[in-house]
């Protein structure tokens, strides 16, 4: 791991974060999850009632899927794009080992991320403070540690669309392939948990670390529980990037173009 | 019934009175009113950082003198669920222990003045002392207001109240808000055309 390895990485991460946050789509994406987070507190009322936690966990769940998807749609226009165009093949051919390559592609798509993210996040405290006046401390500390879990569970999406790009190298096969993750996972995250009565519940740690989108809706259930999301949730999380992330480097270093 | 089994009801008494202190010999009651004099039984309507003036009447209707009382006030929004905070298995002071801890991070949301602890030295027989607080809530929707005592034994409610406080904006949003998201997705969209014009404009220059 020399110092000219670490820069073209970084030159990869940057280029690529470039590239892909200055496109059209970037934008739709962050328009359509702003006005999904407005049409959930439009839905919902502005949280009249008892449930405001409830709503605030629920909201924040349901405009992660599109950031996912955009993520995961994104991930494999880097890698399957450029392994069918053959531009992957330029990029190889140049001084930079792969390691470095697959390592700043990552690098450059986790770097958009936090827009994504942040900013109907951001938008939703703005509304929310017009609409209730002053946001408790408890609800800041909700909204910050669900926040940090949100942007771990998007991140975790970047790896394993990686992953799945290279392995089926198509385009149209790896899209499938990552849609269909992504699509079970969303679908059956709510069935998975394990609520046994009003004052416990269990969280799988096997499939919180399998799938982002169950980890999130834990961390949602340890918050409506113990008003903080498990750190193990966390954890498991940067483990699940990690790993996935290490799989993913070992499998391009042996990829046949 | 002899004298022996008399003298040891009398101490079997005299010990749980001791034991359970201030809880069993504190017999007060308690009134609550706002600005105008009226008196608030149930639940209090309010708007956001406006001003409550609350009048509390305490009369010690038990037949002795009450001395060092603390008395403390605290409110605690709804909706912030209550895991973690108190569950069903838990006596009454410490679920008070609890709210107390949920009222302490809640604290910015709201400001009671004088101050939330009030030190009473006594209250004669049918003596009444009046607590004059204002209250102002920062935060709309459902809060609990709780007056606790601090007894030997540990917290008690002793009141509580309802203060609904109404939000800035009725149900439904209005369409203005939903101009909103356009902003930062239009400062984006914009940077995204003048980078790329740049860059166009580079490369044929």
């Amino acid at each position: 791991m020399n110092r000219h390895q670490m820069t073209l990485l970084w030159t990869t991460a940057k280029e690529t974060a470039l590239g892909n946050i200055l496109s059209y789509t970037y934008c739709v994406c962050i328009l359509l999850t702003s006005f999904l987070t407005l049409f959930m507190i439009w839905l919902l009322s502005y949280f009249k009632g008892e449930m405001i936690l409830e709503h605030v966990t629920a909201i924040f769940l349901f405009t992660q899927m599109i950031p996912m998807l955009y993520i995961s749609m994104r991930t494999n226009a880097t890698f399957s794009g450029e392994l069918e165009k053959h531009t992957m093949d330029i990029l190889i051919s140049l001084p930079i080992k792969r390691w470095a390559l697959f390592t700043g592609k990552l690098l450059g798509i986790i770097l958009i991320v936090p827009f994504l993210i942040l900013i109907p996040i951001g938008l939703f405290v703005i509304i929310l403070n017009i609409v209730i006046g002053t946001l408790p401390n408890i609800l800041c500390l909700i909204i910050i540690q669900f926040t940090a879990l949100m942007l771990l569970s998007a991140i975790s999406i970047v790896p394993i669309s990686a992953l799945i790009s290279i392995i089926f190298k198509k385009i149209v096969y790896s899209l499938t392939a990552s849609a269909s993750y992504l699509m079970v996972m969303i679908i059956t995250s709510p069935t998975l948990l394990q609520i046994n009565d009003a004052s416990q519940y269990h969280i799988n740690y096997a499939l919180a670390f399998a799938m982002p989108y169950y980890n999130l809706m834990a961390g949602m259930i340890s918050m409506q529980y113990c008003i903080f999301v498990e750190p193990g949730l966390y954890l498991l999380s940067i483990c699940y990037i990690i790993t996935v992330g290490i799989i993913g480097t070992f499998v391009f270093r042996r990829l046949e173009l | 019934m002899n004298k022996r089994f008399i003298i040891i009801s009398l101490l079997v008494l005299s010990f749980i009175c001791v034991s359970t202190g201030n809880v069993m010999a504190q017999n007060i009651s308690i009134g609550i009113s706002d600005s105008n004099g009226q008196d608030i039984t149930l639940e209090h309507h309010a708007f956001i950082g406006e001003n409550i003036h609350l009048n509390i009447t305490m009369t010690n209707d038990d037949g002795t003198n009450m001395t060092n009382l603390h008395y403390l006030l605290i409110l605690i929004a709804d909706g912030y669920g209550s895991g973690g905070y108190y569950n069903p298995k838990q006596n009454e002071t410490q679920i008070a222990s609890s709210l107390l801890n949920q009222s302490k991070n809640m604290e910015n949301s709201y400001k009671i003045s004088p101050k939330k602890s009030v030190d009473i030295s006594k209250i004669a027989i049918g003596e009444s002392i009046l607590l004059q607080y204002n209250i102002t809530i920062k935060t709309a929707g459902r809060w609990n207001l709780y007056l606790f005592e601090r007894t030997m034994q540990g917290i008690i409610t002793i009141k509580s109240l309802i203060i609904i406080v109404e939000r800035n904006i009725p149900n439904y949003l209005p369409s203005s808000t939903f101009i909103l998201p356009l902003i930062p997705s239009s400062i984006l969209a914009s940077i995204i055309y003048y980078v790329k014009r740049k860059n166009k404009h580079g490369s044929v220059g």
